[in-house]
């Protein structure tokens, strides 16, 4: 009786524990990769609704065209190159564009009128709140994994594994402040 | 005090001569039903324990039944008085502050929010076996369609006691107020915002670990405010969505509104509505028969609260409508 008892203890020790911590790091490690997913789609369909403001901004804004030509630059390097760091260091930019422009139509009353614009105005904000969504989505993913991989005994099996840390989304500084965007665009 | 809450309520502002108008009635239902009836029933049971006393007084039976009728005949005659004077409470008080908070929304005092409405919400899972309420408004703030009313849902229980003789409990799934808004975001998913029970009573780790057990309400949401975490426990069907509903801006002003009712508070997103219920401990907007009604104390609480949840719509800033929902 006593060897059948080791012989089970031992299995679960060193079997049935590795196996559940296995399986529970590589669940965590496809939440993340799912959440960076999410973001990729959004990313994606800011980048769609790009030529339509551009088209539609280019015959009034006459002093941001350099700008305008910098953000279809990015969104074709953007669409060219799919890995996360180019996506990552792409949005960043492009978010900082972006808002530069969406002040800029202050100067341009017409613009601000223009029915066609405001659809996409109201489109862009929508995406970028959901942008800033899921990137706030991938970085929690991200922080239960990179806990998970280093807290023991999971650390033992993700060294073994080669379950390596990930790193956080940077979230632009005015994201992180309370800013009240209705005031921006709304006066 | 708040500034100009006195102005309306008493002594010179519009309500002064409607509440000294309500006084009157007030005084004359007590003095023609109320000391009538209380009296009928004193002399009534003073009948009643001389006939059940050990030196018993036959005789005295006969007048306590008769005083006990007489009783129960000013009760049943001070029904209507009673409902008029209610009626013209709320019509002619509670009107008069909700118009003066934001003129243009709709009163009802006899209407609530439906139940189907109010179990849609997914915020409370119990199914009520008494579904009540009243003082139900509905209107629009700004851009925002809102309604709201006083709700209270209660489940019963039955025991039985050792003579096997039945007893029925009611106990509160929810009461308070049910308030309900246009989102000003267009979402597909599920979003509930509960107070945090678990962590505030097993503390972080075991108290997590309770609220993943909860399947039903969907997914545990976890985010990144500190305070918000530890005042709330959220559950969605969409990591992204729910993030994309609960901004950091978002958060921290439901954060204010907690502190600033000081009650349970209980939020959902859902077909682009929000639900909150506000928890509260009594019947409001409701005049009192015992005391005075020119003490303002009662009223500038409803004041307060009333104040509060039409606020809602700015204090969760749900008039900014820049992602796409007009």
């Amino acid at each position: 009786m006593a060897p059948l008892l080791l012989i089970g203890v031992l299995l679960f020790f060193f079997l049935i524990i590795p196996i559940i911590i296995y399986n529970g790091l590589i669940h965590k490690r496809n939440m993340v990769d799912n959440a960076f997913a999410s973001i990729d789609a959004m990313l994606k369909k800011r980048y769609d609704l790009i030529p339509n403001l551009v088209n539609t901004v280019k015959t009034y804004m006459t002093h941001e065209k350099e700008t305008l030509t910098k953000i279809t630059e990015l969104r074709a390097k953007a669409l060219a190159n799919r890995d996360p760091d180019t996506q990552a260091q792409v949005d960043q930019e492009m978010t900082g564009l972006m808002r530069s422009i969406m002040v800029a139509v202050e100067n341009y009353p017409q613009l601000k009128a223009n029915e066609n614009f405001m659809q996409l105005q109201a489109s862009l904000n929508n995406i970028e709140e959901q942008i800033a969504a899921a990137r706030r989505a991938y970085n929690a993913a991200v922080t239960t994994y990179n806990t998970a991989i280093q807290i023991f005994p999971n650390s033992i099996i993700a060294n073994m594994k080669h379950f390596k840390p990930r790193e956080l989304f940077v979230i632009p500084a005015e994201e992180r402040k309370n800013v009240d965007v209705g005031s921006l665009f709304n006066s | 005090m708040e500034n100009g809450r006195n102005d309306i309520v008493f002594p010179d502002g519009a309500l002064g001569p409607v509440l000294e108008d309500l006084e009157k009635s007030r005084l004359l239902i007590k003095k023609k039903y109320f000391t009538p009836l209380t009296m009928a029933f004193i002399a009534g049971a003073i009948f009643l324990i001389a006939f059940l006393s050990k030196n018993e007084v036959k005789w005295t039976l006969i007048p306590s039944i008769l005083s006990f009728l007489t009783g129960i005949v000013y009760v049943v005659l001070a029904q209507k008085p009673l409902n008029e004077y209610k009626n013209a409470y709320k019509k002619n008080v509670i009107k008069t502050l909700i118009d003066t908070i934001h003129p243009g929304l709709d009163y009802q005092p006899r209407l609530c929010i439906p139940e189907s409405r109010f179990m849609a919400s997914g915020l409370f899972t119990r199914t009520p076996d008494r579904y009540r309420g009243d003082d139900m408004v509905t209107g629009m703030v700004g851009k925002t369609q809102i309604s709201f009313s006083e709700i209270r849902a209660q489940y019963k229980t039955e025991t039985r006691d050792s003579k096997g003789n039945r007893h029925t409990q009611w106990h509160d799934i929810f009461r308070g107020i049910f308030f309900i808004a246009d989102f000003n975001k267009p979402f597909k998913t599920r979003t509930l915002v509960l107070p945090d029970m678990a962590e505030r009573v097993f503390g972080s780790l075991f108290g997590n670990a309770l609220q993943k057990l909860n399947k039903g309400r969907g997914d545990l949401i976890k985010l990144e405010n500190v305070d918000f975490e530890k005042a709330f426990v959220v559950y969605g069907n969409d990591q992204v969505e729910s993030r994309y509903i609960l901004t950091p801006d978002l958060m921290e002003r439901i954060l204010k509104v907690k502190e600033k009712t000081g009650k349970p508070l209980y939020i959902s997103f859902l077909d682009n509505t929000m639900f909150v219920a506000l928890s509260q401990n009594k019947d409001l907007f409701e005049p009192s028969m015992g005391k005075s009604l020119l003490n303002t104390k009662p009223l500038e609480e409803y004041y307060t609260i009333l104040k509060l949840v039409i606020g809602l719509v700015e204090d969760f800033n749900l008039n900014t409508r820049i992602w796409g929902k007009n």
